[in-house]
């Protein structure tokens, strides 16, 4: 199949491989991130979220679920509760900052787990070639023609909707896209000579994947799953809102917009700081995500699309 | 090309059964009974008789794969059966009710977002660095970030909630409702919500293609051969930076679903997208497996289609 040079399913348009265009050292590479002033803000943001979720219990003024203020329900936001209090009377500010966790927690692990089920299948896919590929391309097609928010809620409702679950099945099922953009990359460096020249010396294939293939491909991966963390953590509060997600009294900031929704029109200010978390923190990835394409692929090939 | 055709036909084909098979068990992998979902658990007295005879009813008493071919070969004839909570309802009649609501909703959406994001995305290509192209990129980038379900529930305090509450009904708006569709004024939240996603990857992708082409060999060609500018900017560059805006564009609508699946909830619109969930969360399996296999055809031959009118457009594609 020779066709579209533009992938009609927005894969983001990778560097054509690590090595052709003699990448960039690391020292460059890490100056020309580090000069990019919107990637050290989302840098800066993203380090100061860490804080938040590591030291939530001593930055929290109080507790997000026990501490109950009687008669408080729904009251807005004042000088001692900044965010005001929830249809629980519970401290807003306390859970929105206890919500950082879970963002955080769902957003990293899903991401290193797509990428590891994603850089295997991709790598395997174009390294072996022949019906090993075409069978794991089918897998990696079916799962692309799947409308992913679809088959997240289907999948959780079948777990039951657990933080375990959220962590899993947006990591289950957000890898198709690592798979094709390492399978093609494979591909184009299988036929490297210094590939051959491994395979000439005797190395097993999985040494050859593993020590040469894999390596050359971390690139695109790094700079695509920097990309992708912001869409998991709107995936997780996604689910958390139609109560498929992180079950309450959990604090998640999908969560608290779910009960937000449901007194919208009563106590409208629930709703308000934890979307405002939320696209701080997307904004806050997805420049750290353009700083690291830019510093790392200096041909500006990665397209951020948009959403998964 | 006819062999291409037919493969990739087949391919798709393969892809669309998987689907349907994986969605068949998954479904029955859920915890819980539809049975009791319909009785209603511990409400009504029930006998074993009763529930057996449902069962039957519904063909749930059957081994799975029969039930699976049973479902699969009326689907094939077009038959998608009944639903199993509202009891005796076609699903047929129950998506053909909702996709008015989600097509019509994605339309408006998508043709906002198509006039306001091509003629931004352009001028900020072409003036690169000026305040046009800042400010795009401010509004894609926020546009990216922000949850769509947040968005709704932003604009519902705003224009439910406080702007009845300062100016009273608005100028030929007169007042928005929070939620439904009982009036057509309901329609303009859950466009807005929409569109300002669309638009937000439509701009980014608009912007990127123009500044791709503009440094090309034949725009400088038609420059040098004494084109205006205008007529540069509109006929050389600006229609080949289409091709890929409008494959973006196939590949949005082939995931409407998952763009409306929420907004639909949140402002309570007997969509599709609401139609999903509902009977999900009710374990409506008919209702649901036929939802997912329209979608994965949906898809399947929106890509396919994409690749064709991509090598139709771009004569440097040959199918092969």
């Amino acid at each position: 199949m020779t066709i579209a040079p533009i992938d009609p399913n927005l894969e983001p348009q990778l560097p054509a491989s690590a090595g052709d265009a003699a990448p960039p050292t690391k020292g460059r590479a890490l100056r020309r991130f580090f000069g990019n002033r919107m990637a050290i803000v989302g840098l800066l943001v993203v380090l100061a979220l860490v804080a938040l979720a590591v030291f939530a219990p001593q930055i929290a003024p109080y507790h997000p679920n026990d501490d109950i203020f009687r008669g408080m329900r729904g009251v807005g936001p004042s000088w001692e509760h900044p965010m005001g209090f929830d249809h629980l009377s519970r401290d807003l500010l306390s859970r929105v900052i206890y919500g950082t966790r879970i963002a955080l927690l769902v957003g990293l692990i899903s991401t290193v787990m797509s990428v590891l089920i994603g850089v295997v299948v991709g790598a395997v896919a174009g390294y072996f070639g022949g019906w090993i590929d075409e069978v794991l391309s089918l897998i990696t097609d079916t799962l692309m023609a799947f409308p992913l928010i679809a088959l997240l809620i289907v999948l959780a409702a079948v777990m039951g909707p657990s933080l375990s679950t959220t962590i899993i099945v947006i990591g289950a099922t957000v890898w198709a896209r690592y798979a094709r953009v390492v399978r093609a990359e494979v591909m184009s460096l299988r036929e490297r000579d210094f590939i051959t020249a491994a395979r000439a010396l005797g190395a097993f294939d999985g040494r050859i994947i593993w020590k040469h293939v894999v390596p050359n491909v971390l690139t695109s991966v790094i700079v695509l799953a920097s990309l992708q963390v912001g869409s998991i953590i709107i995936l997780e509060s996604a689910l958390s809102f139609l109560g498929l997600g992180v079950r309450p009294p959990t604090a998640t900031w999908g969560g608290i917009l779910s009960d937000g929704r449901a007194f919208i029109l009563r106590y409208p200010h629930i709703a308000i700081f934890p979307g405002i978390m939320i696209v701080i923190t997307v904004l806050a990835f997805n420049f750290i995500g353009d700083g690291l394409r830019d510093a790392l692929d200096p041909h500006q090939k990665t397209n951020r699309t948009g959403r998964t | 090309m006819s062999s291409y055709l037919t493969f990739r036909i087949l391919k798709g084909l393969f892809v669309v059964v998987l689907i349907s098979v994986l969605t068949f068990i998954i479904m029955r992998l859920m915890p819980g009974d539809p049975v009791y979902m319909l009785l209603g658990e511990g409400q009504i007295p029930i006998t074993d008789a009763q529930i057996e005879a449902i069962r039957a009813k519904w063909g749930l008493d059957r081994p799975l794969p029969e039930q699976y071919f049973l479902w699969a070969g009326n689907l094939l004839r077009g038959d998608f059966g009944e639903s199993l909570i509202r009891a005796g309802v076609p699903v047929r009649k129950m998506i053909f009710e909702a996709i008015p609501i989600t097509a019509l909703l994605n339309f408006y959406a998508l043709a906002v977002a198509i006039v306001v994001a091509i003629p931004f995305g352009i001028a900020a290509a072409v003036r690169r660095n000026s305040w046009i192209d800042y400010a795009s990129n401010v509004v894609s980038s926020l546009g990216i970030a922000t949850p769509n379900f947040w968005l709704a529930l932003m604009l519902i305090v705003l224009f439910a909630l406080y702007v009845p509450r300062w100016f009273g009904d608005l100028p030929l708006i007169g007042r928005i409702p929070p939620f439904g569709l009982r009036s057509w004024q309901g329609w303009i939240l859950p466009v807005i919500v929409i569109a300002t996603e669309e638009m937000a990857v439509l701009m980014r992708i608009t912007r990127g293609a123009v500044l791709e082409l503009l440094p090309q060999d034949f725009v400088r060609t038609a420059r040098s051969k004494g084109l205006a500018e205008r007529r540069v900017l509109y006929r050389h560059v600006v229609s080949n930076a289409m091709l890929p805006v409008v494959t973006v564009i196939g590949f949005r609508i082939a995931f409407i679903l998952s763009g409306t699946i929420i907004v639909e909830n949140v402002f309570a619109l007997p969509g599709i997208g609401r139609l999903f969930v509902d009977s999900v969360l009710r374990l409506d399996y008919q209702v649901v497996q036929s939802l997912v296999v329209v979608f994965a055809v949906l898809v399947v031959v929106i890509n396919l289609l994409t690749d064709l009118v991509y090598a139709l457009v771009d004569p440097r594609i040959r199918i092969s």
